[in-house]
Protein backbone atom coordinates (compact mmCIF):
# COMPACT_ATOMS: atom_id res chain seq x y z
CA UNK A 1 0.00 0.00 0.00
CA UNK A 2 2.90 2.14 0.59
CA UNK A 3 3.96 2.01 -2.72
CA UNK A 4 0.45 3.72 -3.79
CA UNK A 5 1.48 7.01 -2.29
CA UNK A 6 2.48 8.93 -4.86
CA UNK A 7 6.01 10.35 -4.50
CA UNK A 8 5.69 13.74 -5.48
CA UNK A 9 1.85 15.40 -4.83
CA UNK A 10 0.32 18.41 -6.01
CA UNK A 11 -2.78 19.68 -5.08
CA UNK A 12 -4.30 23.23 -6.69
CA UNK A 13 -0.65 24.73 -6.61
CA UNK A 14 -0.85 28.58 -7.97
CA UNK A 15 1.47 30.49 -8.22
CA UNK A 16 1.08 34.38 -8.86
CA UNK A 17 4.30 37.09 -9.76
CA UNK A 18 4.34 40.56 -8.63
CA UNK A 19 4.87 42.59 -12.10
CA UNK A 20 5.03 46.09 -12.29
CA UNK A 21 1.61 45.47 -14.34
CA UNK A 22 0.31 44.28 -10.94
CA UNK A 23 -0.26 40.38 -10.20
CA UNK A 24 0.49 38.08 -12.79
CA UNK A 25 -1.30 34.36 -11.90
CA UNK A 26 1.68 32.33 -13.29
CA UNK A 27 0.02 29.25 -12.43
CA UNK A 28 -3.49 28.33 -12.09
CA UNK A 29 -4.54 25.50 -9.74
CA UNK A 30 -2.35 22.88 -11.28
CA UNK A 31 -2.66 18.97 -9.50
CA UNK A 32 -0.86 16.21 -10.63
CA UNK A 33 0.83 12.97 -9.38
CA UNK A 34 4.02 11.30 -9.36
CA UNK A 35 4.39 7.81 -8.71
CA UNK A 36 8.24 6.75 -7.57
CA UNK A 37 10.63 5.61 -10.28
CA UNK A 38 7.73 7.48 -13.05
CA UNK A 39 9.50 9.82 -15.79
CA UNK A 40 7.08 12.11 -15.99
CA UNK A 41 7.28 15.47 -18.93
CA UNK A 42 5.54 18.54 -18.34
CA UNK A 43 5.02 19.90 -21.68
CA UNK A 44 3.98 23.51 -23.15
CA UNK A 45 5.33 26.21 -24.94
CA UNK A 46 7.32 29.44 -23.80
CA UNK A 47 6.03 31.61 -20.68
CA UNK A 48 3.55 28.62 -19.54
CA UNK A 49 4.11 28.52 -16.13
CA UNK A 50 6.14 24.85 -16.74
CA UNK A 51 9.02 26.14 -15.27
CA UNK A 52 7.32 27.82 -12.56
CA UNK A 53 5.35 24.11 -11.63
CA UNK A 54 9.30 22.73 -11.51
CA UNK A 55 10.36 25.40 -9.33
CA UNK A 56 7.74 25.17 -6.98
CA UNK A 57 8.20 21.70 -6.64
CA UNK A 58 11.92 22.38 -6.33
CA UNK A 59 11.04 25.19 -3.07
CA UNK A 60 12.21 28.35 -5.22
CA UNK A 61 9.18 29.27 -5.22
CA UNK A 62 6.34 30.78 -2.88
CA UNK A 63 3.20 28.76 -3.90
CA UNK A 64 -0.64 28.89 -3.21
CA UNK A 65 -2.16 25.20 -2.71
CA UNK A 66 -0.15 21.78 -1.33
CA UNK A 67 2.68 20.09 -2.58
CA UNK A 68 4.39 17.38 -0.85
CA UNK A 69 7.28 14.99 -2.08
CA UNK A 70 7.72 11.98 0.16
CA UNK A 71 4.75 12.68 2.57
CA UNK A 72 6.39 16.28 3.22
CA UNK A 73 5.30 19.40 2.73
CA UNK A 74 7.76 21.85 0.49
CA UNK A 75 9.16 25.04 2.10
CA UNK A 76 12.17 24.91 0.73
CA UNK A 77 14.96 23.36 -1.45
CA UNK A 78 16.37 20.29 -0.72
CA UNK A 79 18.99 17.83 -1.33
CA UNK A 80 16.34 14.80 -2.07
CA UNK A 81 15.50 16.76 -4.79
CA UNK A 82 17.87 16.46 -7.09
CA UNK A 83 18.00 19.45 -9.93
CA UNK A 84 19.47 20.48 -13.24
CA UNK A 85 18.61 23.81 -14.82
CA UNK A 86 18.55 24.94 -18.38
CA UNK A 87 21.88 26.34 -17.53
CA UNK A 88 24.27 24.11 -16.24
CA UNK A 89 25.12 26.84 -13.26
CA UNK A 90 28.10 24.92 -12.53
CA UNK A 91 30.67 26.58 -10.20
CA UNK A 92 33.35 28.03 -12.19
CA UNK A 93 36.01 28.26 -9.76
CA UNK A 94 35.83 24.37 -9.23
CA UNK A 95 37.02 21.45 -11.20
CA UNK A 96 34.38 18.87 -12.86
CA UNK A 97 35.19 16.85 -9.49
CA UNK A 98 35.31 20.06 -7.20
CA UNK A 99 31.51 20.72 -8.68
CA UNK A 100 30.05 16.85 -8.65
CA UNK A 101 31.35 16.44 -5.35
CA UNK A 102 30.07 19.30 -3.89
CA UNK A 103 26.64 18.30 -2.50
CA UNK A 104 28.26 14.80 -0.80
CA UNK A 105 31.24 17.56 1.00
CA UNK A 106 28.36 19.77 2.13
CA UNK A 107 26.45 17.21 3.53
CA UNK A 108 29.78 15.76 5.56
CA UNK A 109 30.35 12.87 4.20
CA UNK A 110 33.62 11.26 5.18
CA UNK A 111 36.82 11.87 2.33
CA UNK A 112 36.64 8.46 0.82
CA UNK A 113 32.54 8.32 0.55
CA UNK A 114 32.92 11.41 -1.15
CA UNK A 115 35.90 10.36 -3.35
CA UNK A 116 33.89 6.92 -4.19
CA UNK A 117 30.80 8.45 -4.98
CA UNK A 118 32.73 11.45 -7.29
CA UNK A 119 34.69 8.77 -9.02
CA UNK A 120 31.44 6.38 -9.85
CA UNK A 121 29.48 9.34 -10.91
CA UNK A 122 31.88 10.74 -13.20
CA UNK A 123 32.72 7.47 -14.62
CA UNK A 124 28.69 7.24 -15.53
CA UNK A 125 28.95 10.47 -17.24
CA UNK A 126 32.21 9.65 -19.07
CA UNK A 127 34.40 12.25 -17.88
CA UNK A 128 36.88 10.29 -15.83
CA UNK A 129 39.40 12.17 -17.85
CA UNK A 130 37.99 15.77 -17.40
CA UNK A 131 38.25 15.02 -13.73
CA UNK A 132 40.70 18.67 -13.37
CA UNK A 133 38.70 20.86 -15.79
CA UNK A 134 37.21 24.06 -14.86
CA UNK A 135 33.69 24.10 -16.58
CA UNK A 136 34.58 26.91 -18.64
CA UNK A 137 37.41 24.28 -20.64
CA UNK A 138 33.91 21.91 -21.15
CA UNK A 139 31.75 21.96 -24.16
CA UNK A 140 27.66 22.98 -23.19
CA UNK A 141 26.85 18.53 -23.47
CA UNK A 142 29.70 17.88 -21.07
CA UNK A 143 28.97 21.11 -18.82
CA UNK A 144 25.09 19.36 -18.69
CA UNK A 145 27.12 16.20 -17.98
CA UNK A 146 28.95 17.42 -14.89
CA UNK A 147 25.67 19.24 -13.95
CA UNK A 148 23.47 15.66 -13.84
CA UNK A 149 26.40 14.23 -12.12
CA UNK A 150 26.48 16.87 -9.52
CA UNK A 151 22.63 16.51 -9.08
CA UNK A 152 22.77 12.92 -8.63
CA UNK A 153 25.75 12.68 -6.18
CA UNK A 154 23.04 13.11 -3.16
CA UNK A 155 21.65 10.56 -4.26
CA UNK A 156 18.16 11.63 -4.58
CA UNK A 157 14.96 9.97 -4.56
CA UNK A 158 13.80 12.66 -8.17
CA UNK A 159 15.42 14.38 -10.58
CA UNK A 160 13.60 18.00 -11.54
CA UNK A 161 14.85 18.59 -14.86
CA UNK A 162 14.40 22.53 -16.44
CA UNK A 163 14.97 21.98 -20.15
CA UNK A 164 17.89 20.45 -19.55
CA UNK A 165 18.99 19.95 -23.08
CA UNK A 166 17.20 23.29 -24.17
CA UNK A 167 20.67 24.96 -25.43
CA UNK A 168 22.78 21.76 -26.93
CA UNK A 169 22.82 21.19 -30.41
CA UNK A 170 20.28 18.50 -31.99
CA UNK A 171 22.77 15.87 -31.82
CA UNK A 172 24.30 16.26 -28.57
CA UNK A 173 20.81 16.63 -27.72
CA UNK A 174 19.68 13.35 -29.12
CA UNK A 175 22.61 11.41 -27.58
CA UNK A 176 21.87 13.03 -23.91
CA UNK A 177 18.68 11.85 -23.88
CA UNK A 178 19.17 8.14 -24.33
CA UNK A 179 22.33 8.58 -21.73
CA UNK A 180 19.92 10.03 -19.08
CA UNK A 181 17.11 7.36 -20.11
CA UNK A 182 20.00 4.70 -19.47
CA UNK A 183 20.80 6.66 -16.35
CA UNK A 184 17.27 6.77 -15.11
CA UNK A 185 17.07 3.38 -15.65
CA UNK A 186 19.82 1.88 -13.86
CA UNK A 187 19.04 4.33 -10.83
CA UNK A 188 15.58 3.38 -11.07
CA UNK A 189 14.56 7.05 -9.75
CA UNK A 190 11.66 9.16 -10.33
CA UNK A 191 12.27 12.32 -13.26
CA UNK A 192 10.32 15.46 -13.46
CA UNK A 193 11.17 16.85 -17.06
CA UNK A 194 10.32 20.34 -18.36
CA UNK A 195 10.37 21.03 -22.40
CA UNK A 196 8.57 22.52 -25.13
CA UNK A 197 10.23 20.03 -27.42
CA UNK A 198 7.35 17.44 -28.30
CA UNK A 199 9.33 14.68 -29.82
CA UNK A 200 11.98 14.96 -26.54
CA UNK A 201 8.55 14.94 -24.03
CA UNK A 202 7.23 11.78 -25.92
CA UNK A 203 10.63 10.27 -26.30
CA UNK A 204 11.31 10.23 -22.68
CA UNK A 205 9.18 10.13 -20.58
CA UNK A 206 6.16 7.74 -19.17
CA UNK A 207 3.32 10.30 -19.17
CA UNK A 208 2.90 13.80 -20.58
CA UNK A 209 1.39 16.53 -19.22
CA UNK A 210 0.41 19.36 -21.21
CA UNK A 211 0.16 22.87 -20.51
CA UNK A 212 -1.15 26.16 -21.45
CA UNK A 213 -0.41 29.67 -21.39
CA UNK A 214 -1.60 32.82 -19.06
CA UNK A 215 -2.76 31.38 -16.70
CA UNK A 216 -0.66 28.13 -16.89
CA UNK A 217 -2.78 25.23 -16.75
CA UNK A 218 -2.37 21.51 -16.89
CA UNK A 219 -4.72 21.21 -20.45
CA UNK A 220 -4.67 17.21 -20.54
CA UNK A 221 -2.20 14.15 -19.99
CA UNK A 222 -1.42 11.09 -21.60
CA UNK A 223 0.50 8.04 -20.91
CA UNK A 224 3.55 6.93 -23.47
CA UNK A 225 2.83 3.33 -24.32
CA UNK A 226 6.40 3.18 -25.73
CA UNK A 227 8.53 0.06 -25.24
CA UNK A 228 11.70 0.90 -23.22
CA UNK A 229 14.16 1.24 -24.12
CA UNK A 230 14.21 3.53 -26.29
CA UNK A 231 16.13 4.91 -29.28
CA UNK A 232 16.14 6.16 -32.42
CA UNK A 233 14.11 3.69 -33.92
CA UNK A 234 11.19 4.59 -31.25
CA UNK A 235 11.19 8.03 -33.33
CA UNK A 236 10.04 6.24 -36.30
CA UNK A 237 7.46 3.75 -34.64
CA UNK A 238 3.87 4.01 -35.38
CA UNK A 239 2.66 4.94 -31.63
CA UNK A 240 4.92 7.35 -31.79
CA UNK A 241 4.32 9.41 -34.74
CA UNK A 242 0.62 9.08 -33.52
CA UNK A 243 1.07 10.71 -30.16
CA UNK A 244 3.30 13.11 -31.62
CA UNK A 245 0.08 14.06 -33.85
CA UNK A 246 -1.98 14.44 -30.89
CA UNK A 247 0.47 16.73 -29.05
CA UNK A 248 0.80 19.05 -31.80
CA UNK A 249 -3.14 19.61 -32.75
CA UNK A 250 -3.44 20.20 -28.82
CA UNK A 251 -0.68 22.11 -28.82
CA UNK A 252 -1.91 24.15 -31.89
CA UNK A 253 -4.81 24.55 -30.55
CA UNK A 254 -3.83 26.49 -27.74
CA UNK A 255 -1.19 28.85 -29.67
CA UNK A 256 -3.96 29.13 -31.65
CA UNK A 257 -5.86 30.84 -28.98
CA UNK A 258 -3.37 32.83 -26.93
CA UNK A 259 -2.68 34.25 -30.44
CA UNK A 260 -6.09 35.56 -31.03
CA UNK A 261 -6.36 36.76 -27.65
CA UNK A 262 -3.03 38.80 -28.05
CA UNK A 263 -5.10 39.81 -31.61
CA UNK A 264 -7.59 40.98 -29.41
CA UNK A 265 -5.48 42.48 -26.59
CA UNK B 1 63.73 62.33 -26.34
CA UNK B 2 66.28 64.40 -29.08
CA UNK B 3 63.42 66.68 -29.88
CA UNK B 4 62.71 67.49 -26.22
CA UNK B 5 66.42 68.10 -25.37
CA UNK B 6 66.90 70.68 -28.45
CA UNK B 7 63.22 71.97 -27.99
CA UNK B 8 64.35 72.75 -24.16
CA UNK B 9 67.63 74.70 -25.22
CA UNK B 10 66.47 76.28 -27.71
CA UNK B 11 66.43 80.42 -28.22
CA UNK B 12 63.45 81.71 -26.05
CA UNK B 13 62.88 78.82 -24.15
CA UNK B 14 63.03 78.80 -20.41
CA UNK B 15 65.23 75.86 -19.08
CA UNK B 16 63.62 76.36 -15.65
CA UNK B 17 60.49 76.24 -16.69
CA UNK B 18 61.05 73.47 -19.01
CA UNK B 19 64.34 71.77 -18.42
CA UNK B 20 65.67 69.30 -20.94
CA UNK B 21 65.97 65.33 -20.40
CA UNK B 22 69.80 66.17 -18.94
CA UNK B 23 68.79 68.39 -16.50
CA UNK B 24 65.57 65.62 -14.96
CA UNK B 25 68.78 63.06 -15.64
CA UNK B 26 70.75 65.30 -13.08
CA UNK B 27 68.18 66.43 -11.01
CA UNK B 28 67.40 62.28 -10.48
CA UNK B 29 71.15 61.82 -9.82
CA UNK B 30 71.12 64.34 -7.31
CA UNK B 31 68.27 63.02 -5.75
CA UNK B 32 69.84 59.61 -5.25
CA UNK B 33 73.09 60.91 -4.16
CA UNK B 34 72.28 62.54 -1.36
CA UNK B 35 70.45 59.49 -0.07
CA UNK B 36 66.77 60.89 0.66
CA UNK B 37 65.50 59.11 -2.91
CA UNK B 38 65.36 55.60 -0.90
CA UNK B 39 63.52 57.41 1.91
CA UNK B 40 61.26 59.38 -0.09
CA UNK B 41 60.50 56.16 -2.15
CA UNK B 42 60.61 53.94 0.69
CA UNK B 43 58.12 56.49 2.91
CA UNK B 44 55.77 57.10 -0.31
CA UNK B 45 55.37 52.95 -0.70
CA UNK B 46 54.51 52.28 2.71
CA UNK B 47 51.57 54.80 3.10
CA UNK B 48 50.28 53.30 -0.08
CA UNK B 49 50.62 49.72 1.16
CA UNK B 50 49.54 49.99 4.72
CA UNK B 51 46.96 52.16 3.54
CA UNK B 52 45.71 50.32 0.85
CA UNK B 53 46.03 46.88 2.97
CA UNK B 54 43.89 48.71 5.79
CA UNK B 55 41.41 50.33 3.27
CA UNK B 56 40.57 47.27 1.65
CA UNK B 57 40.65 44.42 4.45
CA UNK B 58 37.84 47.03 6.33
CA UNK B 59 35.77 47.50 2.87
CA UNK B 60 35.87 43.97 2.02
CA UNK B 61 34.52 43.24 5.19
CA UNK B 62 32.23 45.79 5.66
CA UNK B 63 30.81 45.06 1.92
CA UNK B 64 30.02 41.29 3.03
CA UNK B 65 28.68 42.45 6.15
CA UNK B 66 26.02 44.96 4.48
CA UNK B 67 25.53 43.11 1.05
CA UNK B 68 24.73 39.74 3.57
CA UNK B 69 22.95 41.51 6.03
CA UNK B 70 19.79 43.29 5.56
CA UNK B 71 20.01 44.94 8.90
CA UNK B 72 23.20 46.06 9.17
CA UNK B 73 23.43 47.35 5.36
CA UNK B 74 20.14 49.55 6.36
CA UNK B 75 22.01 51.21 9.71
CA UNK B 76 25.24 51.18 7.41
CA UNK B 77 24.88 51.89 3.79
CA UNK B 78 23.19 55.44 3.89
CA UNK B 79 26.17 57.08 6.29
CA UNK B 80 28.24 55.49 3.95
CA UNK B 81 26.85 56.57 0.61
CA UNK B 82 26.93 60.25 2.45
CA UNK B 83 30.53 59.94 2.92
CA UNK B 84 31.66 58.35 -0.14
CA UNK B 85 31.27 61.21 -2.81
CA UNK B 86 33.37 63.51 -0.27
CA UNK B 87 36.85 63.76 -2.24
CA UNK B 88 39.31 62.41 0.33
CA UNK B 89 41.34 65.69 -0.02
CA UNK B 90 38.59 67.85 1.28
CA UNK B 91 39.50 65.68 4.63
CA UNK B 92 42.75 67.33 5.00
CA UNK B 93 41.95 69.85 7.28
CA UNK B 94 40.05 68.01 9.43
CA UNK B 95 42.89 65.29 9.19
CA UNK B 96 45.75 67.76 11.01
CA UNK B 97 43.32 68.78 13.38
CA UNK B 98 42.78 65.16 14.28
CA UNK B 99 46.14 63.42 13.72
CA UNK B 100 48.23 66.48 13.67
CA UNK B 101 50.81 65.95 11.09
CA UNK B 102 51.46 62.27 11.85
CA UNK B 103 51.93 59.16 10.06
CA UNK B 104 48.62 57.97 11.36
CA UNK B 105 46.52 61.15 9.30
CA UNK B 106 48.34 60.48 6.20
CA UNK B 107 47.34 56.49 6.18
CA UNK B 108 43.88 57.61 7.46
CA UNK B 109 43.66 59.64 3.96
CA UNK B 110 44.32 56.76 2.12
CA UNK B 111 42.42 54.33 3.82
CA UNK B 112 39.52 57.02 3.44
CA UNK B 113 40.27 57.12 -0.29
CA UNK B 114 40.81 53.50 -0.59
CA UNK B 115 37.59 52.19 1.76
CA UNK B 116 34.71 53.80 -0.05
CA UNK B 117 35.89 51.94 -3.68
CA UNK B 118 36.44 48.47 -1.80
CA UNK B 119 33.26 48.57 0.20
CA UNK B 120 30.82 49.36 -2.58
CA UNK B 121 32.19 47.32 -5.25
CA UNK B 122 32.95 44.42 -2.22
CA UNK B 123 28.35 45.42 -1.56
CA UNK B 124 27.27 45.48 -5.15
CA UNK B 125 29.30 41.81 -5.66
CA UNK B 126 28.14 40.51 -3.07
CA UNK B 127 24.33 40.97 -3.47
CA UNK B 128 24.65 40.23 -7.94
CA UNK B 129 26.25 36.62 -7.18
CA UNK B 130 24.44 34.49 -10.31
CA UNK B 131 21.18 33.56 -8.61
CA UNK B 132 21.62 30.68 -10.63
CA UNK B 133 25.08 29.43 -8.72
CA UNK B 134 22.82 30.09 -5.72
CA UNK B 135 20.02 28.12 -6.29
CA UNK B 136 22.07 25.32 -7.41
CA UNK B 137 23.88 25.18 -3.98
CA UNK B 138 20.82 24.88 -2.20
CA UNK B 139 19.60 22.60 -4.53
CA UNK B 140 22.39 20.26 -3.67
CA UNK B 141 21.64 20.85 0.39
CA UNK B 142 24.82 23.55 1.54
CA UNK B 143 23.94 24.47 4.60
CA UNK B 144 23.22 28.53 4.81
CA UNK B 145 26.23 28.79 7.23
CA UNK B 146 28.39 27.50 4.84
CA UNK B 147 27.12 29.42 1.75
CA UNK B 148 29.01 32.63 1.82
CA UNK B 149 32.41 30.51 2.05
CA UNK B 150 31.27 28.21 -0.82
CA UNK B 151 29.37 29.92 -3.41
CA UNK B 152 28.98 33.82 -2.44
CA UNK B 153 32.69 34.87 -2.06
CA UNK B 154 33.92 33.21 -4.82
CA UNK B 155 30.84 34.34 -7.34
CA UNK B 156 31.94 37.71 -5.41
CA UNK B 157 35.32 37.48 -6.08
CA UNK B 158 35.58 38.65 -10.10
CA UNK B 159 34.28 42.21 -9.44
CA UNK B 160 35.69 42.52 -5.79
CA UNK B 161 38.93 42.65 -7.93
CA UNK B 162 37.43 45.11 -9.92
CA UNK B 163 37.11 47.04 -6.96
CA UNK B 164 40.28 46.52 -5.76
CA UNK B 165 42.35 47.20 -9.00
CA UNK B 166 40.49 50.68 -9.11
CA UNK B 167 41.96 51.21 -5.20
CA UNK B 168 45.09 50.89 -6.27
CA UNK B 169 45.42 53.88 -8.62
CA UNK B 170 43.20 55.79 -5.63
CA UNK B 171 45.38 55.43 -3.39
CA UNK B 172 48.37 57.05 -4.99
CA UNK B 173 45.75 60.05 -5.87
CA UNK B 174 45.72 59.87 -1.98
CA UNK B 175 49.03 59.84 -1.28
CA UNK B 176 49.44 63.17 -3.01
CA UNK B 177 46.98 64.79 -1.30
CA UNK B 178 48.48 63.00 2.51
CA UNK B 179 51.80 64.19 1.29
CA UNK B 180 50.63 67.98 0.98
CA UNK B 181 49.14 67.38 4.45
CA UNK B 182 52.70 68.48 6.03
CA UNK B 183 54.83 65.89 5.77
CA UNK B 184 58.97 65.42 6.13
CA UNK B 185 59.49 62.91 3.55
CA UNK B 186 57.56 61.19 0.68
CA UNK B 187 58.02 61.57 -3.09
CA UNK B 188 55.74 63.55 -3.61
CA UNK B 189 56.55 65.99 -0.78
CA UNK B 190 59.97 66.11 -2.55
CA UNK B 191 57.98 66.99 -5.74
CA UNK B 192 56.93 69.81 -3.79
CA UNK B 193 60.46 70.99 -2.11
CA UNK B 194 62.06 70.81 -5.73
CA UNK B 195 59.49 73.17 -7.06
CA UNK B 196 59.61 75.80 -4.22
CA UNK B 197 63.25 75.61 -4.95
CA UNK B 198 62.62 76.07 -8.64
CA UNK B 199 64.60 72.61 -9.43
CA UNK B 200 62.59 71.97 -12.14
CA UNK B 201 64.12 68.82 -13.73
CA UNK B 202 63.86 67.14 -10.02
CA UNK B 203 59.95 67.88 -10.12
CA UNK B 204 59.30 66.33 -13.77
CA UNK B 205 61.88 63.41 -12.50
CA UNK B 206 59.25 63.15 -9.15
CA UNK B 207 56.52 63.13 -11.28
CA UNK B 208 57.75 60.12 -13.67
CA UNK B 209 58.78 58.42 -10.44
CA UNK B 210 55.01 58.39 -9.07
CA UNK B 211 53.89 57.24 -12.26
CA UNK B 212 56.21 54.54 -12.58
CA UNK B 213 55.13 53.30 -8.91
CA UNK B 214 51.91 53.48 -10.02
CA UNK B 215 51.96 51.80 -13.06
CA UNK B 216 53.97 48.78 -11.60
CA UNK B 217 51.74 48.76 -8.53
CA UNK B 218 48.81 48.16 -10.83
CA UNK B 219 50.40 46.19 -13.16
CA UNK B 220 51.66 43.60 -9.80
CA UNK B 221 48.43 43.50 -8.85
CA UNK B 222 46.77 42.91 -12.13
CA UNK B 223 49.32 39.86 -11.93
CA UNK B 224 48.37 38.64 -8.50
CA UNK B 225 44.50 39.03 -9.85
CA UNK B 226 45.14 36.52 -12.38
CA UNK B 227 46.53 33.70 -9.77
CA UNK B 228 43.77 34.38 -7.55
CA UNK B 229 40.65 34.32 -9.63
CA UNK B 230 42.20 32.04 -11.36
CA UNK B 231 39.04 30.28 -13.11
CA UNK B 232 38.75 33.65 -15.35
Amino acid sequence: MVQEKPIIDLKKISVIFDTKNGDFLAVDRVSLEVAAGEFICLLGPSGCGKSTVLNAIAGFEPYIGTISVLGNPVFGPGPERGMVFQQPNLFPWRTVRGNISHGPRMRGKSKEEVNQITDDLMGMVGLTNFSKSYPHMLSGGMQQRVALARALANEPKMLLMDEPFGALDAQTRSIMQEHLLSIWTRLNTTIVFVTHDVEEAIFLADRVFIMTASPGRIKSNFSVDLDRPRDMKTLNSQTFLKLRQHCLEEIREESARAFSQQGIA
Amino acid sequence: MFIWELAARAEGSNMVLFPPPTLVVEGMARWIESGDFVIDLWTSVRRVVVGFLLGSSVGVIMGVLTGRVQLISSFLSPVFHILRPIPPIAFIPIVILWFGLSETGKLFLIFWGVYFMVWISTHLAVQNVDKGLIRAAQALGTPEHLMLKEVIFFGALPVIFVGLRTSVGISFYTLVAAELAGTVAGVFFRIDIAQQNLQTGQVLGGLLVLGTMSFAADRAFSALAKKLVWWR
